[in-house]
């Protein structure tokens, strides 16, 4: 249906599904025959089957789904737990995650970028990107809370355990793979537009997820430079980390905007207004909430939310326009 | 490759990833020795993907005791360790001819010569293992869903087939 064009949305629509009764097919072949198999390796053969399908009929939904199993494998080998299995997440581990889906989520980013080159496989491309690009932001608005960081602090969550070694190796080959595949492309092209900016925002993620995974807020809190308190009542190295987070979003939000705007492409400039929205509420709800009484709090915010949405709406209204022209 | 050659290609892929998982679990049961282990259910409950409501066991030899298999202050929790197997002088509720089988001793690598099981260690007590083989569930299938039979609490006689390897595969349950 898809290859002569009659109705390319169903059949789209029906290669997803036939990718998801797959799946469902292994896991009940597995429930039915009594097999001893862990949930991650069902998930890891669901994977096998459903990849060469996304290439085979360049499907975008499906690409998503293989984008979505790879990352939840990857997460599950390294961080040694499985995902509605029953074997719990190694303490010492925990930390990571975050840091680790930005590095994943900007590997994945570099992939989907590559497909550029291959004819006919720029949905697929686009889809790895899009995937990519929603894990490392979803990841990176995580960490830019005071809050988050002082919980790993006080939890003292790695307190007397070490990263796996796996987790160790895992995390490095994904960070050199996403490294060195972005510097691969900016030495093929690198007069594109935005290019700098993008690889080396890129490079910046990369190296901010390396430095929490090797110095997180508890560990960095021993080292005695780090352990002075200022005025705001947080310990320097988390304000140190919420302020680089902070800025990295912010930079993030804006590629996207520059991109968009550049490309003409409505849904990355429709991205950027959802993520500026939430950093916006979320910064405001952080810093504001303990200093204001709380009826000023919802009092102020719902006006600046309205002005906000009026300014909003009437800024993506012109450039939708612009862009139809 | 025409795209019809590369869709029925697709289509062997898949056929093999099913087939496979079925055969690699019929090896054990056709060419696993079959034993009879001792249990208790721990009651059913549905799992995501599943097609019915699943049956969780504690076996007897979950449980390993130091007094009985040796020192155990050397495991770790994650640790895959091989637990032997002998059928024990206890008999089946009613049948003499048939015993349960029990833990008798454990060892980190595979015993040579002997019958043995693989498992995982969950945890560590100041003299106990706890031991999961993966055969802690059951999907009892749509004629035996008698919640009355399977209930929390319920002894259960259930008979393992555990192949060379050590990997086991319930075969009946009752």
């Amino acid at each position: 249906m898809t290859r002569d064009k009659r109705f390319p949305t169903v059949g789209a629509a029906l290669i997803f599904l036939g990718a998801l009764l797959f799946g469902a097919t292994v896991f009940l072949t597995s429930q039915m025959y009594q097999m001893n198999i862990e949930v991650r390796t069902l998930r890891f053969l669901w994977l096998v089957g459903v990849l060469p399908s996304a290439y085979l009929f360049r499907s975008a939904l499906v690409t998503g789904l293989s984008a979505l199993l790879a990352c939840s494998w990857m997460a599950e080998r390294l961080f040694g737990f499985s995902f509605m299995g029953n074997t719990p997440l190694i303490e010492g581990n925990i930390y990571a995650m975050p840091a680790f889906f930005i590095v994943a989520g900007f590997l994945l980013f570099e992939v989907g970028a590559l497909h550029y080159d291959w004819p006919g496989y720029e949905n697929v491309g686009r889809m790895y990107r899009y995937v990519g690009m929603k894990l490392a932001l979803i990841c990176l608005f995580m960490l830019t809370f005071r809050w988050t960081l002082a919980v790993y602090a006080q939890k003292n969550v790695i307190d007397g355990a070490v990263a796996t070694k796996q987790l160790v190796v895992g995390f490095a080959l994904a960070s050199a793979l996403s490294l060195g595949l972005s510097a691969f492309r900016y030495l093929k092209r690198p007069h594109r537009e935005h290019t700098a900016f993008e690889h080396g925002l890129g490079v910046l993620l990369v190296l901010a997820a390396i430095a929490f995974f090797v110095w997180p807020p508890q560990i960095a809190v021993s080292y005695p430079a780090f352990r002075a308190s200022i005025s705001y009542g947080i310990p320097l190295v988390q304000l140190v980390y919420t302020v680089l987070f902070n800025a990295l979003l912010g930079a993030l939000i804006m590629l996207l905007f520059l991109v968009g705007y550049y490309r003409e492409d409505i849904i990355l400039v429709n991205g950027a207004v959802v993520w500026s929205c939430f950093l916006i509420i979320a910064r405001y709800y952080d810093w504001f909430w303990d200093q204001l009484s709380h009826s000023i709090f919802f009092l102020v915010g719902g006006i600046l939310l309205l002005v906000l949405g009026i300014v909003v709406e009437k800024k993506r209204r012109e450039l939708k326009a612009r862009f139809t022209l | 490759m025409t795209i019809r050659n590369h869709f029925f290609a697709l289509i062997v892929l898949w056929v093999a990833i099913v087939g496979g998982l079925i055969l690699f679990k019929q090896y054990s049961v056709r060419t696993g020795r079959e034993v009879l282990l001792r249990a208790m259910s721990r009651g059913t409950h549905s799992i995501p993907l599943g097609v019915g409501p699943q049956v969780s066991l504690r076996y007897d030899i979950n449980t390993i005791e130091e007094g009985k298999t040796g020192s155990l202050s050397s495991y770790r929790v994650g640790d895959r360790v091989h637990i032997g197997l002998i059928e024990a002088s206890r008999p089946k509720r009613g049948r003499r001819e048939e015993s349960y089988a029990v833990a008798a001793s454990v060892h980190r690598d595979p015993p040579r010569g002997g019958f043995f099981i693989k498992g995982t260690v969950k945890a560590v007590g100041d003299d106990t293992l706890y031991v999961k083989y993966g055969i802690e569930e059951y999907y009892p299938g749509p004629d035996q869903a008698d919640q009355q039979q399977l209930g929390y609490g319920k002894e259960l006689d259930v008979r393992v087939a555990v192949d060379a390897f050590g990997d086991a595969t319930i075969t009946s349950i009752g």
